[in-house]
């Protein structure tokens, strides 16, 4: 198996009575590229953040490599690559002096840097504009680049949070096969998303998080298989809710997941047989019918199933 | 190379990208210096006061007229006024026309009324669109009109025996009446001797302790070491305000949050910015004090260790901008405060009206404060008062409050880097 590089045991962020991070636990292989997925305010940047040594953790441990991030402070940041939500980029200077500053930040130096300096340019295709100033180039680029200073120093753990946001289709597509590679090349790869397909299509392992807290962990396949073969289907109009859900619980191997006063969403097995009987029992509830969807079992219905809630809230 | 001295290169590099914030930096200083030499009158090189362009119509031409017109040209009187004769009709066309500062005319009997003791009038016509110059002609012909009335009562008796000698022989006078004139002003002389030489009164000149020196320091130099280090202060306070506020870009784009949690340390990373701002300050301090020293006429040997010494000082002020910034909760809250600290210090400091000019308390209040204290230092290396010896200890107060405010700044930056 391979070595474990990230470990996470318990660890807990408070800020005041607001619990950012609620005692989760995880650990990433190398090789491996773990997703972290959920909706905005769910922790996924305060727990980067606390794995980085950014912020202080309220308690729990966190280990790089073996290094504690708190006693072993600079060892563990030594294997350490970030790439973060923003573009953290000197602008007015060049992609090259951009990526040397980096990589000397990590303490590269003299030949050694600039190997790293002209494959890191090659691998985001940037080579053939790496003496412009980024504030020059597209988003895509700076995007790309902003990739390229988390890797410069080739650290064997690499954290992503959310680095293909605001990115065209084709720019994400190379960072997404940036990840792969790196996570080929041995890398332990930690990447929080809140775009599900992205968690599907990249991630070995996931743990989906809400609140704080991680509500669900495992394989793609291990995910799908708390879902069922559920499908999700979602009412909106004018609901009792009280009324709505006496009457929906008769129906067979019906579960609700989320009930408002606008809004209802059921799970159950082949729901488009069971749209008749939905609709039925919602007349009989006295609910005013406005829009219905089907969704087939994914994440995105395993995390409303989980949490009652969109990803993208 | 350690990251600080990276951190340094990368900083001026980003700083030479971007020439025309430098160059408005500079301007700062420099337009003051510049203003301030226009208005003192200051074309470069050897300053020379400006003179009264006197015109004077001698319409009496004797020997008595003769030495008044003479006197405005010889002497320390000289210096300040350029003669010209023309006649009355010439001289008031060219008043009119303002082309000279004011018109003396010197009427027809002006030499014997002086002979005869009786009240004569000299008509002194002012140009109006000047305000000092003519006002320099009145009262130097006040005083010499004071001064011919004393000549009258000291030799009061020579000029009877003119007067007398004219009324006997007209303008023949005889030898024997020069003799007794001769010996007349002889006694006259010898009796106002003991109160004019040497001069029963002694004037005391002093200079101002603000503007001497070993050399004695002309007009416009003082004016320049009056004015101009608190103007150099001024502009290393806007470039510092400016410089320290770069540390809301580094964490409103998440690169400082990035350079946290590198190995290198973030006092590593303030070292070198600090490091670009010396070299940025002492670049901008050279260039205002040479074009001081171009304006001013000061000693340009003085002008590297000015500098050095406005650089170290400047980079204090950064560092303490610097860490003020990294207590203020958002960039706008950062730049009220810094402005709000720094302003009432440049005012009692010495920046916006100079120490020598002010209300004595005041000055003693303004001395103490930390730009005060600095700039006092750097008026003292400009009147060569101090020189790198003198200057070594209080540059190593300021390389350790420098040190003490960096490592305050950079403990502070890593708290703040996980919330940037």
């Amino acid at each position: 198996m391979p070595e474990s590089m990230i470990e996470i045991e318990n660890l807990r962020k408070e800020y005041g009575d607001l619990v950012a991070v609620g005692g989760i636990s995880f650990e990433v292989r190398a090789g491996t590229i773990f997703g972290l997925l959920g909706p905005n305010g769910a922790g996924k940047s305060t727990t980067i953040s606390c794995i980085s040594s950014l912020i202080r953790p309220t308690s729990g441990e966190v280990r790089i490599a073996g290094h504690d991030i708190r006693r072993d402070s600079v060892a563990a940041r030594r294997h350490l690559g970030l790439v973060p939500q923003e573009l953290a980029l000197y602008e007015d200077l060049s992609a090259a002096e951009n990526l040397r500053y980096w990589g000397a930040a990590y303490g590269l130096r003299g030949r050694q840097l600039q190997q790293r300096l002209a494959s890191v340019l090659e691998a985001v295709g940037l080579a053939d504009r790496a003496k412009e100033p980024v504030k020059r180039y597209s988003g895509g680029m700076k995007r790309r680049l902003n990739f390229a200073c988390g890797l410069v120093h080739e650290p064997r753990v690499l954290l992503l949070d959310e680095p293909t946001v605001g990115v065209d289709p084709q720019s994400r597509v190379r960072l997404l096969e940036l990840v792969r590679q790196q996570a080929e090349s041995g890398t332990a790869v930690l990447y929080t998303t809140h775009y599900m397909e992205e968690a599907q299509g990249l991630c070995d392992r996931l743990a989906i998080i809400d609140h704080g807290k991680i509500v669900a962990e495992g394989d793609l396949a291990q995910l799908q298989a708390m879902l069922g073969e559920k499908d999700l289907v979602r009412l909106s109009g004018r609901f009792d809710p009280a009324v709505v859900a006496a009457r929906m619980e008769r129906i067979d191997a019906a579960e609700i997941v989320q009930l408002e006063n606008d809004s209802l969403v059921l799970a159950l097995p082949r729901a488009g047989r069971a749209l008749p009987e939905i609709f039925e029992a919602a007349a009989e509830a006295g609910a005013e019918i406005r829009e219905t969807t089907i969704s087939r079992p994914s994440l995105e219905t395993l995390f409303i199933k989980l949490t009652g809630r969109e990803l993208r809230e | 190379m350690s990251f600080a001295w990276i951190t340094a290169i990368k900083e001026l590099k980003r700083r030479m990208r971007e020439p025309a914030t430098f160059l408005l930096w500079l301007a700062i200083p420099l337009l003051v210096c510049l203003l301030l030499g226009l208005a003192t009158g200051s074309r470069g090189g050897k300053a020379t006061p400006p003179r009264v362009h006197l015109l004077i119509a001698d319409e009496d031409a004797t020997f008595l007229s003769g030495m008044l017109v003479g006197s405005f040209s010889q002497g320390a009187l000289g210096d300040f006024f350029r003669v010209e004769n023309v006649d009355a009709a010439e001289g008031q066309r060219r008043i009119e026309r303002g082309q000279a500062s004011a018109l003396l005319v010197i009427p027809r009997g002006f030499g014997q009324a002086l002979i005869d003791r009786r009240p004569t009038r000299l008509k002194l016509v002012k140009n109006p669109a000047q305000r000092i110059l003519p006002e320099i002609a009145e009262q130097t012909l006040e005083i010499l009109a004071d001064g011919a009335y004393y000549l009258q009562e000291i030799f009061a008796d020579p000029l009877d025996m003119i007067r007398r000698a004219q009324a006997r022989s007209g303008a023949d006078i005889s030898d024997r009446d020069v003799a007794s004139v001769a010996i007349s002003v002889r006694h006259a002389i010898g009796g106002a001797g003991r109160y004019l030489f040497p001069p029963a009164l002694e004037v005391n000149v002093t200079h101002p302790a603000s503007s001497s020196s070993d050399s004695g320091p002309d007009r416009m130099t003082s004016i320049g070491l009056l004015f101009l280090p608190g103007m150099v202060f001024m502009g290393l306070f806007f470039t510092s305000q400016s410089l320290s506020e770069e540390i809301w870009l580094e964490r409103e784009h998440g690169t400082l949050a990035r350079l946290a949690i590198a190995p290198s340390s973030l006092l590593a990373v303030l070292s070198g910015k600090l490091i670009a701002a010396f070299v940025v300050l002492g670049l901008l301090a050279a260039g205002a004090l040479g074009g001081g020293s171009l304006l001013f006429d000061l000693p340009a040997a003085r002008i590297p260790l000015a500098a050095a010494w406005s650089a170290l000082a400047g980079t204090a002020l950064v560092a303490l901008l610097l860490l003020l910034q990294l207590f203020a909760p958002n960039a706008r809250a950062g730049s009220v405060l810094t402005s709000l600290i720094g302003f009432p210090l440049l005012m009692v400091g010495g920046s916006f009206f100079p120490l020598d000019t002010m209300p004595s308390f005041l000055a003693t209040i303004g001395r103490l404060t930390p730009n005060g204290w600095a700039l006092t230092r750097l008026m003292e290396l400009l009147r060569s008062e101090a020189g790198p010896v003198e200057i070594l200890p209080p540059a190593a107060i300021l390389l350790a409050s420098i040190l003490v405010l960096l490592f305050v700044a950079g403990r502070r930056a890593q708290i703040i880097a996980g919330g940037a």
